[in-house]
């Protein structure tokens, strides 16, 4: 180990570090940390697997002589089913989970909190890196998948386009939402995997109260709205549906904010 | 600069500190305690990574929990062995650079690695170093922003011989600088060589602070040993029982061990002794001016 | 030995009779020893203690509880209000038939097997517990079949406890079966449907969690292979129109299908394409396929995890 000299390096020290440069440097940290070859193998070949059946049924139902109509309705219902019920809270839960819920469980969270930053950029840097990461793996294969299905018939444009908005803004609430989770509890894969199997695979079924409370019902919402497709269950108002999960996005991000203040830092 | 008043922390049914009050000044401090005594969840109120449940921490006149100014000037080494595992060492560094606003991060980063003895340039993701090496590479992200406040959580952890020395000269170094260089440890020899300022903690109290010989010197109810060695060890160790300055007395070798209530009188009084029993002295050494026996005393009353 | 042996049963002696030194060292174990099947009751307890996190927080306690009442709670509810009510619980439809409950049963089995029983084999390696149950006169089979004896006890209470209450609470209430011979033969439809339901599934769990030291990744995997196999079978199957046998890969249906022909009942509403007509579902399948395809499933996931713990055990 070196002495060090009388005078420090010629650096500048600065004591506060802005929201933007925080966040900026926190996410280039965290997309990093999240990233990992197993994860994105696993979870891409979830997305192909749709991809390719979403191929399948598409070719398979024209091929049996398939209503236009009918075929619009099965490209909406396997990139609800598929894609939104299944790869987008998934997907979502996987990254944004591990963001900050990961540095926290090994102790490197340490790193990035005692710094001379605000909170709020290490929260939006968590969400906008899980979001990185997640909107392609879930995006490609909600909308290649429905669209493949409907076997490219008259209308088809409309379930793509239903598709990329609900699982781009699913995946952005399920993103926010799951670091808030990763935040709150430790093990948040399991709890946020017991939310998804519990709350928005079997409590919605109870009633429409239940559904409310379920994202889900939001995404697929935008889905059938811009699709013009009866995908049965509740469906809102595309505006509400749009403010819902962005009020829900950010609400997430606000409340992690507020915990990464409170929060008992190993 | 680092002032703890009145300070407990509690969890759950477990009191991890009770009720500490001390305060550090700048050069180096060693807070030395077995596992478990509390030291680190000390060092994580200091940085505000918990707060007390009573009492007060104020660093640098804040409390780092809630003033960002105040935990820019803090570098911390933690006890935890995870770093960002997929970084290089340069890169980890340099992070720590930029997120304390470090106006030219990569030679300030650099520069930290060198002083720690790492290789900038080395290209392997940090998940590859040995336990030495994460534990300087922390200690570099610990130093790169130039803190007034340094609080290292066993540090030495992991080192070889060599390098600790060296790491200890360092921290010598920053704290004559006038740094505030808290080591925590539990290896009292490190302690020793450290520094002579301790705090000693045990079951979450602070149990002595100080001048380590200065402690040393207080604890008079307790007989000091001393070993001298001479070539008439029997005489000796009779005259020492005789004219009072000894307690009690054994002879081990060449060597006569006295117990002495009173160490300061054996030494003025062991070379005239020698001379009337016409005795060559070869060496006097005090046995337990060490701090193992000041820790032991202290935290075992024994 | 002898006398560290004599001096540990008799310490106080030495305070008033004559003077000895009591062996305070290491003392190898010498009392009864039993064996394997010792090591393997303990593997099974412990393992089933650990898995409804008893002696452990609450927290730990809370997903496999919540399993067991989703199983059991329903079954309790309706019995309940019959009796509360006095009304002839099968006449009025109060309580369901046997095989009609199982939905509630389906719904916790996939969660307990999705979440709860990939800890069983998880938690060994990433504790580092393995290589010390090996160290014992426990081999792999064994522990294995500990762990498999451990996950089919608990799993029991899920897919058969409910409905043996519910037998219990018919025949108490009088509208249970007629006679020994039907009652003995819904005991034996409850027993090897709750073998059935649960076989193929657990299997697939136990399969994925031996291939990864982490729980989150083992839930994961999982959940999506039970998710994902039901949607692309039936994506193929219903909405392609693909040969039926496709349904041999629903990892989660085979066995609600192979309890189904248990029961002898078909699937309760077949979906209606866009003509009306009936939709597909497993039951165009065979029998003999369903029974081949379940136990194709059990033994692939028995080859998995056994391949995978012979590498284990090889490099360790």
């Amino acid at each position: 180990m070196s002495t060090p000299a009388a005078a420090w390096p010629p650096t500048d020290v600065g004591r506060r570090v802005g929201a933007a440069r925080a966040t900026a440097l926190c996410y280039r940290v965290l997309i990093r940390q999240i990233v990992s070859t197993g994860r994105i193998a696993a979870l891409g070949a979830l997305g192909t697997t749709m991809i390719v059946v979403g191929w399948v049924v598409g070719s398979s139902s024209s091929r049996n002589g398939g209503s236009a109509a009918g075929m619009i309705f099965d490209g909406a219902s396997y990139a609800d089913g598929f894609g939104l019920i299944v790869i987008v809270p998934i997907v979502s839960l996987v990254f944004a989970a591990a963001s900050l819920g990961d540095a926290r469980d090994d102790g490197t969270l340490v790193y990035l909190w005692l710094r001379p930053m605000s909170r709020a950029p290490l929260a939006a840097a968590a969400a906008l890196a899980s979001v990185t990461v997640s909107l392609p793996l879930c995006v490609a294969p909600t909308v290649l998948g429905g669209w493949l299905a409907t076997d490219f018939v008259a209308g088809s444009g409309r379930v793509a386009l239903g598709s990329l908005a609900a699982a781009a803004l699913g995946t952005i609430a399920y993103s926010c939402l799951f670091v808030l989770a990763g935040l709150l509890f430790r093990k948040a894969v399991l709890w946020g995997i017991a939310y998804i199997l519990l709350w928005e695979g079997l409590a919605v079924g109870l009633g429409e109260f239940a559904e409310r409370l379920s994202l889900r019902g939001y995404a697929r919402t935008l889905l059938a709205r811009i699709a013009e497709v009866d995908l049965g269950l509740v469906t809102y108002r595309l505006v509400t549906a749009v403010i819902v999960l962005a009020c829900v996005s950010a609400a997430s991000l606000v409340l992690a904010a507020v915990r990464l203040r409170h929060l008992d830092v190993d | 600069m680092v002032e703890v008043h009145g300070v407990s922390k509690i969890f759950g049914d477990v009191v991890a500190v009770s009720d500490v009050t001390f305060a550090v000044r700048p050069g180096v401090t060693a807070l030395l305690g077995p596992n478990g005594a509390g030291k680190s969840t000390l060092f994580r109120m200091m940085c505000g990574l918990t707060s007390p449940s009573r009492g007060s921490v104020r660093v640098l006149g804040a409390d780092a929990r809630q003033d960002r100014g105040v935990r820019g000037r803090i570098g911390l080494s933690s006890q935890q062995d995870a770093l960002f595992d997929r970084l290089d060492a340069l890169d980890f560094v340099q992070v720590a650079a930029e997120t304390h606003g470090v106006a030219d991060p990569i030679d300030a980063a650099r520069w930290a690695l060198e002083l720690v003895e790492l290789n900038p340039d080395d290209p392997r993701p940090v998940s590859g170093y040995s336990k030495g090496m994460r534990q300087r590479t922390k200690l570099a992200a610990a130093l790169v922003h130039n803190p007034d406040v340094l609080i290292l959580d066993e540090p030495l952890n992991g080192l070889d011989p060599l390098q600790r020395r060296r790491m200890i000269e360092m921290l010598e170094d920053l704290g004559a600088q006038g740094r505030c260089v808290l080591v925590s440890s539990h290896v009292l020899e490190e302690v020793a060589l450290l520094g002579s300022r301790i705090l000693v903690i045990a079951q979450g109290r602070l149990v002595a602070s100080g001048d380590y010989r200065e402690l040393r010197e207080m604890m008079d109810d307790r007989p000091h040993q001393v070993s001298i060695e001479a070539d008439k060890p029997r005489s000796l160790a009779a005259a020492l029982v005789e004219s009072g300055t000894a307690v009690g007395v054994r002879v081990e070798g060449g060597a006569v061990v006295a117990d002495t209530l009173d160490a300061d009188r054996l030494g003025r009084e062991i070379a005239p002794l020698a001379r009337r029993l016409d005795a060559r002295l070869r060496t006097v050494l005090p046995l337990d001016d060490d701090l193992e026996s000041v820790f032991r005393y202290l935290v075992e009353r024994r | 030995m002898s006398e560290s042996a004599e001096s540990a049963e008799s310490p106080i002696a030495a305070a008033d009779g004559a003077a000895q030194i009591l062996d305070q060292r290491y003392r190898p174990y010498d009392g009864d020893r039993h064996g394997l099947a010792g090591a393997m009751r303990a593997v099974i307890v412990s393992s089933m203690r650990f898995t409804l996190g008893l002696g452990r927080p609450a927290r730990h306690k809370f997903l496999p509880w919540l399993a067991f009442v989703i199983a059991l709670v329903p079954a309790i509810v309706y019995v309940g209000i019959a009796t509360v009510l006095d009304i002839d619980l099968i006449s009025e439809n109060i309580l369901p038939e046997y095989h009609e409950y199982y939905g509630y049963i389906q719904a916790a089995l996939f969660f307990f097997c999705g979440i709860v029983v990939p800890e069983i084999l998880v938690a060994d390696r990433r504790n580092g517990m393995l290589p010390l149950y090996l160290a014992t006169p426990l081999r792999l089979w064994s522990y294995l079949a500990g762990k498999a004896m451990a996950v089919a006890a608990t799993l029991a209470v899920i897919t058969i406890g409910p409905l043996l209450f519910l037998l219990v609470a018919y025949t108490l209430e009088g509208s249970g079966p007629s006679g020994l011979g039907d009652w003995l033969l819904v005991l034996v439809r409850i027993l090897s449907a709750g073998v059935a339901i649960a076989a193929t599934v657990t299997a697939a769990s136990l399969a994925i969690s031996s291939l990864t030291d982490r729980r989150a990744f083992a839930v994961i995997g999982v959940v999506l292979l039970l998710v994902g196999s039901g949607l692309v079978t039936s994506a193929l199957v219903e909405t392609a129109e693909l040969d039926p046998r496709l349904y041999a890969f629903n990892v989660f249906e085979l066995g609600a299908e192979l309890k189904d022909r248990i029961y002898g009942v078909g699937p309760p509403t077949p979906f209606a394409g866009d003509d009306g007509a009936p939709g597909r579902s497993l039951s165009e399948l065979a029998t003999w396929f369903v029974l081949c395809a379940n136990a194709a499933w059990v033994l692939a996931g028995a080859v998995v995890v056994w391949w995978r713990y012979r590498r284990i055990e090889a490099t360790q």
